[in-house]
């Protein structure tokens, strides 16, 4: 049986922050999302090998735009959600709204 | 590594989010920054090639440059920290990424399994592991243990085989060194060493050698400050140590000058002899040592490594030049190659150099026979090569044993892991259901592999270093090099080779069995099963029979080393060794110049000796028995032919007082021995040995008969045979027993100061060595400046003389007791393992009335025949292997059915003993509370 391989809890936040960016899902820019909307500092080693382990799963595509003098002459890659990243997300969506129901008072206790 | 190390903090010491910056949009900057110097180089190596490398190059200069428009430190300590956690974990992938199955910083990659970095993935597998084997605390030890010996074993020889045979001589440049030798086949001469003056003549001839030199060995006796003291000591060249490109440690080597003829006497002192007898004193230079009586002042120091020739302490110069030069083959020489010449193109000049000499001589004088009879060639070999020559095929042989130990310590472990691989057979299925795929799981049986290795790789490493010491005093003191072997560089490399190698042959065996389908296998079987899986019993009997086979073929090969030693040991050696003790003198030329009183001393010390109570029989001679290499002429024997076409006879010959055959126990077969008066009065009397009187003289009375030395019509003499004795095996056993001719101690043909100045005493006598105090004071009241060396019994010559032999039967011995034991246990593992497996089974056979006598009979039948097969398999595999052992063996051949059969049932009957416990077991299983447990 072919299964789907698992998404772990930084990759899901990784392809969120591709998804978040659009058109601009670039290396930098998605370390820049990541720090300011999940608060989580992640070294580029940590980040890099995250977005080769999703491409290699099949979730995650790039395509590569030109350069820049500021980037020393060296091409940048844009990254973005392939058909099955998405439904790899829209799944671990739906299992955390299942397993989430009726537990707001608990676990957002704010609103 | 939970968290990459390079990676931020808590506390930054950069800026944190500008929000500027954070924004994403891009400032105007001038492109004035660039990122710490190196460290993009740095990370441009570490990353693939490819779009993917260059676009995170390119970010990380990118956001540098927008960082160090605020803050220029700050940015280059994120870019070296960034930098270094890209890198870092690009270059894991790259080692680790295969290995471990992980996708790789790369475009193509392949799946994975979880969201953790690969480090930390591999640190869980090994923390997984080590947890594993703690829980298996017995299968664990023992299988540590067990690669250990293999591992440990094999390092331990390989330090041997690494120090002796591989490493390079320790002298500048020493691959050009080679050493100049003769042989003379025709005289029956393989290897001996050249002339002084040929090597003039090829010193100055020959331009494929950059340098040469020679030395000799020497009688040396210091004496005055403190007591006397004999020391190795040669006489060498003042080229030798150019040749050898060594300088002084202190002082300096001799120079052109000194090693002139006439020149005033000086010495080099090795480093040994410097810290005994001068304590290491700076001052040493200019003082002046007592060698022989005769005063050399010291020049110079070597160092403590400079060893050469082995165990020399003092060098002093020749003194010869080319007309005065000794004409005697006795001169080790040693040459550095000129740049680009090979040995071979050396030895054709140095034989165009002889055809040169040749020519010098007159036609018919013996040295021109010498050349011509004796074809004589020189010859030119590396001087590694031809240091470890002897000791090369035995080594290797070792070395080969140790790995067939190996081999079977792997091959246990590999059933232990099979074994084990069973057991958890229905962890494995429910692991395997619950989501873990083939591949985690042949990741966790090779990281406990792995783990087991290396632990037993430590273990055997630390087992080598332990024995090396032990090793080494048992190692024939014949072996090159000792000094050199160690546990160093080369070694550790080979240890984690063969424990890498080791892996693969253990490891390999439990993922066989890993297949998908023999998983679920397992679940469906719910553990219900009566035996383990038909194929890996079968395979687990395999590894017993080639474990049995290679048991047999160490067997069989230190069966045949036992027989050969066994052979020579009751070899009669033609005289008896027991209850003689011996020693040796030097008698310093200096102050016994004439023979007379070099004859006289001897007479003086004889009768001193014979005279001690406790002392039988005493004798002197200058050549010992089987210690000693005899030296030999050319003579002229009564009744040969002689002359132009004629073959020279080259005969052995030594110098021998009265009463030599009868201490020595050697029977005198007709005539009668030297006598006391032979050594006065220019005696013409001689004994032969009965080798020379059948070749000669067959079927005739050989007393009377005469023989001429030297063999020149002009100076030769004519002696007459007084009686002849038995043949001596003086080259040991291995030789053929040459003619030997005996000479009185002073006899007007053979030079008796020169032959009688380094002799050899000989007691008989119960319990000598009881009286060494005595045997001292006897030679001392002859003379008080009289160093004793040597002091041996006839026993101990002899084992000295085998020690080479008896070092390779011992090794290979315990290699072969380890394989059987090994092999013992392996067997006996794989039979208990069936019989817990087969209880039911057991049980069944004995409800249904089988007696025990049955059951047992059944179990000990099947170790019997999986050993069966491994015998088969073994007698072939010593039959092909055995043959390498040729040259070691004596009276046996490496195909000898007697120690084939003894040693296969040797082999045999170990594995029924090792049968006979599992076998016991299964006969007392009760079979009524058997069948009820399942």
């Amino acid at each position: 049986m072919k299964r789907q391989a698992a998404l772990g809890e930084f990759e899901q936040l990784v392809l969120l922050a591709v998804l978040q960016l659009e058109d601009e899902a670039t290396g930098t820019a998605i370390s820049t999302q990541l720090e300011e909307k999940a608060a989580r500092r992640v070294s580029r080693g940590a980040l890099y090998s995250a977005l080769d382990r999703l491409e290699s799963k099949g979730y995650l595509t790039w395509k590569v735009e030109g350069s820049t003098p500021e980037r020393g002459g060296h091409p940048s890659r844009l990254f973005s959600l392939t058909e099955p990243g998405l439904e790899a997300l829209r799944e671990q969506q739906r299992a955390l709204r299942n397993l989430t129901e009726g537990l707001d008072e608990i676990l957002d206790p704010g609103a | 590594m939970g968290r990459d190390p390079a990676a931020p903090g808590g506390d930054l010491d950069h800026a944190g989010p500008d929000p500027e910056t954070a924004g994403g949009h891009v400032d105007t900057l001038s492109s004035g920054f660039t990122p710490p110097r190196g460290w993009e180089a740095l990370l441009r190596r570490a990353l693939p090639v490819g779009s993917v490398g260059r676009s995170i190059l390119g970010d990380l200069r990118e956001e540098h440059g927008r960082r160090a428009a605020h803050d220029p430190a700050a940015a280059d300590r994120w870019y070296r920290r960034e930098a270094l956690s890209v890198a870092l974990r690009a270059l894991g992938n790259k080692v680790l990424g295969r290995w471990a199955g992980e996708p790789r910083l790369t475009p193509r990659s392949s799946r994975g399994e979880s969201g953790d970095p690969p480090g930390t993935r591999l640190m869980k597998n090994v923390l997984h592991a080590a947890r594993s084997l703690a829980r298996a605390p017995r299968y664990t030890l023992i299988a540590v243990f067990t690669l250990a010996l293999g591992i440990g074993s094999t390092t331990a020889i390989f330090s041997l085989v690494n120090g002796v045979l591989l490493q390079p001589l320790d002298f500048p440049d020493s691959d050009a060194l080679v050493t100049v030798s003769s042989s003379a086949p025709g005289m029956g001469f393989q290897d001996f060493p050249i002339s002084a003056n040929y090597y003039f003549s090829f010193r100055e001839q020959s331009p494929a050698f950059a340098d040469m030199g020679f030395y000799r060995d020497t009688p040396a006796s210091i004496t005055g400050d403190g007591d006397p003291e004999d020391v190795n000591a040669v006489v060498a060249s003042h080229t030798l140590f150019t040749t050898l490109r060594v300088g002084a440690f202190l002082g300096r080597t001799f120079t052109p000058e000194e090693d002139e003829p006439g020149a005033p006497p000086v010495a080099v002192i090795g480093y040994g002899l410097w810290q005994r007898r001068f304590g290491g004193d700076q001052e040493v230079l200019g003082r002046t040592l007592r060698i022989n009586g005769e005063s050399h002042q010291i020049v110079g120091v070597m160092g403590p490594r400079f060893e050469f020739p082995q165990d020399v302490e003092l060098w002093v110069p020749a003194r010869f030049n080319a007309e005065n030069a000794s004409w005697s083959f006795t001169y080790p020489t040693v040459g550095r190659l000129a740049e680009g010449a090979t040995p071979v193109q050396a030895q054709t000049q140095l034989a165009t150099v002889v055809e040169r000499i040749r020519e010098s001589y007159v036609e018919g004088s013996s040295w021109r026979s010498f050349i011509d009879d004796g074809q004589y060639a020189p010859m030119v070999r590396g001087m590694k090569e031809r240091m470890v020559s002897a000791v090369e095929q035995p080594l290797w042989i070792l070395l080969g044993t140790v790995g067939f130990v190996l081999l079977i310590a792997c091959t246990n472990v590999a059933n232990l892991v099979l074994v084990r691989a069973e057991e958890r057979r229905r962890e494995s299925a429910v692991r395997a259901a619950l989501g873990a795929t083939r591949g985690s799981l042949v990741r966790h049986s090779l990281t406990e592999s792995t783990l087991l290795a290396l632990l037993g790789g430590a273990a055997g490493l630390f087992l080598a270093w332990l024995a090396l010491p032990a090793i080494l005093s048992q190692a024939p003191p014949q072996l090159p090099r000792l000094d050199e072997v160690g546990v160093d560089g080369t070694v550790l490399l080979f240890t984690l080779g063969i424990t890498g190698l080791s892996i693969l042959l253990f490891g390999a065996a439990p993922l066989l069995r890993l297949s998908s389908e023999a998983l679920f296998g397992a679940l469906r079987e719910g553990g219900r099963r009566t035996t383990a899986g038909p194929g890996h019993q079968r395979a687990r009997s395999l590894l017993v029979a080639a474990q049995a086979a290679l048991a047999l073929v160490l067997m069989v090969g230190s069966g045949l080393m036992v027989r050969s030693f066994w052979e020579i040991y009751r070899t009669d050696l033609g005289f008896d060794y027991e209850n003689l003790l011996t020693f040796r003198v030097s008698v310093p030329q200096s102050r016994y110049p004439d023979p007379a009183q070099v004859t006289a001393f001897h007479e003086e010390v004889l009768a001193k000796l014979r005279a001690l109570p406790g002392v039988e029989l005493a004798a002197v001679t200058n050549i010992l028995p089987v210690a000693d290499a005899a030296p030999s002429s050319p003579f002229a024997v009564e009744g040969q032919p002689e002359g132009e076409g004629q073959p020279t006879l080259l005969l052995d010959y030594r110098n021998v007082s009265d009463g030599y055959a009868e201490t020595m126990g050697i029977p005198v077969l007709a005539g009668s021995t030297l006598q006391a008066a032979d050594a006065h009065d220019g005696s013409l009397r001689v004994m032969v040995n009965e080798a020379l009187a059948t070749r000669f003289w067959p079927g005739e009375d050989p007393v009377g008969k005469q023989l001429r030395y030297p063999a020149d019509h002009e100076a030769g003499q004519w002696f007459t045979v007084a009686g002849v004795v038995g043949t001596v095996m003086e080259a040991g056993v291995r030789r053929d027993p040459r003619p030997v001719v005996y000479f009185p101690l002073m006899s007007p043909a053979a030079d008796g100061l020169r032959s009688m100045t380094s002799a050899a005493y000989i007691l008989r006598g119960p319990d000598l060595r009881a009286l060494t105090r005595a045997i001292h004071e006897a030679v001392w009241s002859a003379d008080a400046e009289m160093p004793l060396v040597a002091l041996a019994t006839g026993e101990e010559i002899v084992a000295d003389s085998i020690v080479q032999l008896s070092f390779t039967m011992i090794t290979l011995g315990i290699a072969a007791v380890m394989a059987l034991i090994l092999g013992a246990v392996g067997l006996f593992g794989v039979l208990s393992y069936s019989v817990t497996q087969r209880r039911q089974e057991i049980a069944v056979h004995m409800a249904m009335g089988a007696e025990q006598r049955q059951v047992m009979r059944m179990i000990v039948g099947d170790g019997a025949k999986i050993t069966t097969v491994g015998i088969v398999l073994g007698l072939a595999g010593a039959w092909g292997l055995t043959r390498v052992l040729q040259g070691l063996l004596y009276g046996v051949e490496p195909i000898d059915p007697l120690t084939y059969g003894g040693m296969a049932v040797l082999l045999l009957a170990v594995a029924i003993l090792a049968a006979y416990l599992p076998a016991r077991r299964a006969a007392s299983v009760d079979p009524g509370e058997s069948m009820r447990g399942e």
